[in-house]
């Protein structure tokens, strides 16, 4: 495993000092930034009805303009460096969620950012076609890991014995599964591919609705 | 199939990068050769632990 080359940076995605900062860092340090995959978040429960003004600042400055942020400081980056042997300048990687598109009541301020980055990702897709950089998320459906699994399924197991049942493949999502979707959308396998949400969830967006 | 080639040597930036879905996306990015640069919260105990985990080398 090529864990030598790889670092960690202290950023908190909400923060686009920091954000800017690390890109800035980043590119200078290697010449090169190929993608930035916005994938930070938080996810209070509650809906419109529970949740407070704060609630909603907070989700959506970490979740949603985090992941804005963090794609114009690696647009300008992938700007100013020429496109790689495959003719791709950089890729724009945000993760979302299947709740982007289906509305899952209970976590209301996650799920509105959730379809806000989906139509960034769609916005930064087209504007960026002609620079030849490409935008892409990915949706993962219910996971026993995560935001799902911490929020929601420690507070209330009896959860996800019943989420299961919505899932058409049985079985909760891994991060793993999520991890090889978006090493596809990094790969020279999806040049082609821009503007696109890839649902990864088992098939449980074609059933119930949780 | 070869998935993923062309991964080699590229330079790629992960928010979130000690959670779960970001700690297995940057593993095995790394794993197929990228040059991968995780970032996250990492004043909490658990992302502490996280990153120790993944045996990264923090800067």
């Amino acid at each position: 495993m090529n864990w030598a080359l790889r670092r960690i940076r202290k950023v908190d995605q909400g923060n686009p000092g920091q954000v800017q900062d690390s890109i800035a860092a980043v590119a200078k340090e290697f010449k090169r930034l190929d993608a930035v995959i916005g994938n930070a978040g938080i996810g209070p429960g509650g809906s419109v009805i529970d949740l407070t003004e704060r609630d909603w600042l907070d989700v959506l400055r970490v979740n949603l303009i985090g992941c804005a942020m963090l794609a114009k400081a690696g647009l300008k980056a992938m700007l100013a460096q020429e496109p790689d042997a495959e003719m791709i300048r950089g890729r724009i990687l945000f993760t979302s969620s299947w709740v982007g598109d289906f509305p899952s009541p209970g976590a209301d301020a996650y799920c509105v950012s959730k379809a806000g980055i989906n139509h960034l990702t769609r916005l930064i897709a087209q504007k960026h076609a002609p620079d030849h950089i490409l935008a892409n998320a990915v949706a993962p459906g219910i996971l026993d890991a995560g935001l799902t699994s911490k929020a929601a399924f420690q507070r209330d197991p009896e959860l996800r014995k019943k989420f299961q049942s919505y899932i058409p493949l049985g079985e909760y999502g891994t991060a793993g599964q999520i991890a090889d979707a978006f090493v596809f959308l990094c790969s020279r396998e999806s040049n082609y591919l821009t503007g696109h949400i890839m649902v990864v969830d088992g098939g449980c967006t074609l059933t119930k609705r949780v | 199939m070869d998935i993923a080639r062309g991964l080699k040597d590229k330079v790629i930036f992960i928010t979130g990068g000690c959670g779960d879905i970001g700690g297995a996306t940057a593993a095995k990015l790394a794993e197929l050769g990228a040059r991968v640069v995780i970032s996250d919260l990492l004043d909490e105990q658990a992302g502490q632990a996280r990153a120790r985990e993944l045996g990264a080398a923090a800067y």
